[in-house]
């Protein structure tokens, strides 16, 4: 029942659409939802535009990856050294403050039209949300609970896995959901200012052959991407922060 | 089997109980903020905690008392002075000693289980040795049926009541207990209370408890120690000879109290004037 309420009202903008693409506006401009679907099953089939979400996809796993780890790590880090993060802060703040799109073309002169370019891109988005995800997590880690796990005996490593891991936790899954759409646009960019392959370069190709239904086919399979991260995310979340009483019922029904 | 923070440390049940277990001498604790002369928090402090003794801090707020027992528990250091723990100058986090801690008790992200076996798994306690000493606490607190819970599913004195078995659990010698029950409502105070002077004179363990309520200092206590406002001195240390077993609800009808009450409410109300 939630179900049909949840996809109401996509199925009325979607038939307005059909039906005033046809009425109202002209479906070479538009596309329409018909010739939409025939084209994805006929790409589908076709099976190339698969070879290019594969690389996509892979461009958007590893930079996501890399990207969350090495943040993560730093922040975590210097989280626990003060003194080191008042020093290295400002310059994490500099290289974030720099809009990705604008050293891109950089970033791929420098490593080529390969996949290895849009990993990167996709790192420099990533990496900058974990990091500060993670940073102010441990920062705000309540002093008393690492107390307690120091007073029964645990040692470093112990009070890392048993309190810090656990506190931060959260702050992690924040900085995995919001790092997912910037992951997907890094990659999109790269791909955008050159690539041999990829969505975004059949977006691109598409756009240039004035192939409507081609670009609204690319960013289906971008929306689908998307949704399959995020709810990989949102089931892992929802099983490790089950004490958390925000995930209990209402929230993460997406 | 018994619960050990490092083999040179292990309390020996058959040795003879040592006459103190806790010893502070000439104490200060100054903090410095980045601005303007240090606070001192605490000022020359002598106190000598008796073995398996309960021992209350009563002071008003800013008296230092939880900072006290900060030091008592190595988490934080004193400006000057020593601190003997069971013979032993204290220097570092003091593992002979469970801590009951003012805000939450127990950790959020584990089940009341996993929050009560946890010292045991630190202290490297075999799987099912641990799982059946944290059932047995469980039900000594009367918080059987809610092992798989979450601490936010549990109320605020359930809450306390896991906190106070995880920290027994560990058989450690020393219970410091900060304000635990501060919180709470008048009922579940008072039912605490009863629980946890029925559990400590079954246990018979040192404690140090924090409080800024009198009755609860008389209750509980065999010693109460009178702190004053900032910088906190030790005003008094008077003892509490009312007779054992307690029951907390008739305490105050015991012969005595009334003078005791007058006595500490004096201390307390000469250093607010």
């Amino acid at each position: 029942m939630r179900m049909v309420h949840a996809l109401l009202p996509a199925l009325v903008i979607i038939v307005a659409w059909e039906f005033g693409a046809h009425f109202m506006f002209d479906p070479r401009f538009v596309g329409q939802p018909s010739d939409i679907v025939r084209y994805l099953l006929a790409e589908a089939t076709r099976g190339e535009i698969w070879a290019d979400a594969a690389i996509t996809f892979w461009e958007i796993l590893l930079g996501y990856v890399i990207g969350a780890i090495a943040g993560g790590a730093l922040g975590f880090v210097l989280g626990f050294r003060p003194r080191l993060a008042r020093i290295v802060e400002p310059y994490i703040l500099v290289f974030s403050a720099i809009p990705k799109i604008a050293i891109a073309p950089i970033i791929i002169i420098a490593l080529g039209i390969g996949i290895q370019s849009k990993v990167a891109i996709v790192v420099s988005m990533v990496f900058f949300l974990m990091f500060y995800a993670v940073f102010s997590g441990v920062k705000q880690i309540e002093p008393d609970f690492i107390h307690q796990a120091r007073i029964m005996g645990a040692k470093r490593h112990e009070v890392v896995r048993y309190v810090v891991i656990p506190a931060v936790a959260p702050n992690i899954f924040d900085g995995l959901k919001t790092s997912i759409v910037f992951a997907v646009i890094g990659a999109l960019i790269g791909e955008f200012i050159a690539a041999k392959a990829g969505l975004g370069f059949y977006i691109l190709n598409a756009s240039g052959a004035f192939n409507i239904n081609g670009i609204w086919v690319g960013v289906i399979l971008i929306v689908a991407l998307v949704f399959v991260l995020t709810t990989a995310i949102g089931l892992a979340e929802r099983r490790v922060l089950r004490w958390l009483p925000e995930l209990d019922s209402e929230r993460n029904d997406r | 089997m018994q619960i050990v923070a490092s083999p040179a440390r292990q309390r020996n049940p058959d040795a003879p109980d040592q006459q103190e277990s806790i010893r502070i001498e000439r104490v200060d604790k100054a903090y410095h903020e980045s601005a303007g002369a240090p606070t001192l928090a605490l000022e020359n402090i002598n106190l000598n905690v008796p073995a398996n003794a309960f021992v209350s801090l009563l002071g008003p707020s800013g008296s230092g008392k939880s900072t006290l027992l900060k030091l008592i528990a190595g988490i934080e250091r004193p400006s000057s002075g020593v601190i003997y723990c069971r013979g032993q100058v204290l220097d570092g986090v003091n593992t002979d000693v469970a801590y009951v801690p003012q805000g939450r008790g127990l950790f959020p992200w584990m089940t009341l289980l996993a929050n009560i076996e946890l010292p045991l798994k630190i202290a490297r306690v075999a799987a099912a040795e641990r799982r059946r000493k944290a059932l047995e606490w469980i039900e000594r607190v009367k918080l059987g049926g809610f092992e798989h819970k979450f601490p936010r599913q549990l109320s605020g004195g359930m809450e306390k009541r896991g906190s106070l078995a995880r920290a027994l659990i560990t058989g450690k010698p020393i219970l410091l207990m900060d304000e635990p029950f501060g919180p709470l409502d008048a009922q579940t105070r008072l039912s605490l209370q009863q629980q946890l002077t029925q559990l400590w004179e079954d246990v018979q363990n040192t404690v140090v408890f924090v409080t800024h309520d009198v009755i609860e200092a008389i209750a509980l206590s065999d010693i109460v120690v009178v702190l004053s406002p900032r910088p906190g001195r030790i005003l008094d240390a008077i003892t509490v000879s009312l007779p054992r077993p307690r029951n907390v609800l008739s305490v105050p009808d015991c012969d005595g109290f009334a003078e005791l009450h007058a006595r500490l409410q004096g201390l307390l109300f000469h250093e607010l004037t």
